[in-house]
């Protein structure tokens, strides 16, 4: 359970890895942008060949990436035959009587195919470069002009903290509770169905209660060393913006407005 | 800043962390295992009340798009291409639900909260099969009627979340007792 806490966060000291985790977060929505401007196989060639880059930049290995397409492959799979099956346009490629490719199909099979692959594999780099702490600076700070408008922006990323800092803590928790309870006679494996699920409300309880009681105290050990909310609060872990950062964004700007053009 | 503001935010992180972990706790019930997750749902809207209990399954949302495992399955900012997460945004939703019916309930019974619970399942379905419906047609890119979205994503699951609701409802009543809780 505690390797919860660090996600799927693999450490390297990769120039990826190294990059702000802002610049990182745009990169992810400028590229999920990009990928709908592609309109040809070129475009997408493209495209992969520069993500294959930034894999291979970032030092984690390829099985990981692989392991994090594995829950997605049905729909990849269902995606890419239903285009190559349902579209009828273009030249004939086979005919076998109960199956017909065309060539748009197969075209349109493959660039769907693709662009969904590339969208998992992007979104995976973030989270496999980042630590979760680090995307909650960045979101931090790069919301912060929304304060403006009253979203609580300091309140947010705080509670993500504090989230992220007692799963593992509540965890351990419950698994006392569910230990304590089957000494005691409960059996949530065995019985009726609706027995099994009655046998909740005994994990339930006393673990709600509990975590209401830890509220209370570290909001009072909060507030008692003078936590005021996030108005004049200075930071511990500070972002650094560098030039590699400028180019990342620059560069992808660039593609985009080629891919535009074209 | 308000009196109390400290503590609630403290609250919603809390609930946010066990739906996490209930998403991992399971009893096992064919076909599909059944876990503590929709408790906690059931329970912060309850407990919470609106707008803290929707916070806390927002925060939950959000960890697990920034890549912790706290999901059913897999997790990263990927997870929104999944048919399936509607769910997490309908039973968001369903948090909020309850907490609105029972705002002006100044005696919570728990006939109340069976209420409340079984309203939320109105946003949670409705928005979670109507996600299916929409990523199958759009992004996955193929035609399916409404009523296979219905048989896929409703009724194989209806029943045992209409127990859930009678459930959580008694545990609602009873930790509402003992805890102190603003609203």
């Amino acid at each position: 359970m505690s390797s919860i806490l660090i996600g799927r966060y693999v450490p390297t000291d990769s120039q990826i890895h190294r990059l702000d985790p802002r610049t990182k977060l745009i990169f992810v929505m400028l590229f999920v942008i990009l990928t709908f401007l592609c309109e040809s196989l070129l475009e997408y060639g493209i495209l992969s060949v520069i993500t294959a880059f930034i894999i291979y930049k970032s030092e984690v290995s390829p099985i990981i990436f692989a392991k994090s397409v594995k829950p997605f492959w049905i729909i990849l799979v269902f995606v890419f035959l239903l285009h190559i099956l349902t579209t009828k346009e273009g030249d004939l490629l086979l005919n076998l009587g109960f199956i017909v490719i065309y060539q748009q199909g197969l075209e349109q099979g493959f660039e769907i195919l693709i662009r969904f692959l590339l969208l998992i594999l992007v979104t995976t780099l973030l989270t496999l470069s980042t630590t979760p702490v680090e995307i909650t600076d960045a979101l931090e700070t790069m919301f912060n002009p929304l304060k403006k408008i009253g979203f609580p922006v300091h309140e947010g990323a705080l509670m993500l903290s504090i989230a992220l800092r007692f799963i593992p803590t509540l965890a351990d928790e419950a698994d006392k509770v569910i230990k304590a309870q089957a000494s005691r006679g409960l059996e949530i494996d065995q019985g009726s169905y609706l027995k099994r699920m009655f046998g909740m409300v005994s994990i339930i309880i006393p673990l709600f209660i509990n975590s209401f009681k830890r509220a209370e105290e570290l909001s009072n050990a909060m507030e008692s060393r003078g936590y005021r909310g996030g108005i004049g609060r200075t930071r511990y872990r500070q972002l650094i913006w560098t030039n590699k950062d400028n180019m990342v964004i620059i560069t992808t700007i660039i593609f985009m407005v080629i891919f535009y053009i074209i | 800043m308000r009196r109390g503001h400290t503590y609630e935010l403290i609250l919603v992180s809390l609930f946010a962390a066990l739906t996490a972990i209930g998403a991992r706790i399971q009893i096992p019930i064919p076909p599909v295992p059944m876990t503590l997750q929709f408790f906690v749902i059931l329970l912060a809207g309850g407990l919470l009340g609106a707008r803290l209990g929707l916070y806390s399954q927002l925060t939950y949302i959000t960890l697990g798009l920034i890549g912790l495992p706290v999901f059913a399955s897999g997790a990263g900012l990927s997870y929104v291409l999944k048919p399936t997460f509607g769910y997490l945004i309908g039973f968001a939703i369903g948090a909020f639900v309850i907490g609105l019916y029972l705002k002006n309930k100044s005696v919570k019974t728990i006939k109340d909260y069976v209420i409340a619970n079984l309203l939320s399942l109105i946003p949670a379905y409705g928005i979670g099969v109507a996600y299916l419906y929409i990523a199958i047609n759009t992004w996955v890119g193929k035609e399916m009627p409404i009523s296979a979205a219905i048989a896929a994503g409703f009724t194989p699951f209806i029943i045992k979340d209409i127990v859930v609701c009678f459930i959580a409802a008694i545990i609602a009543e009873r930790v509402a007792k003992v805890v102190k809780i603003k609203n």
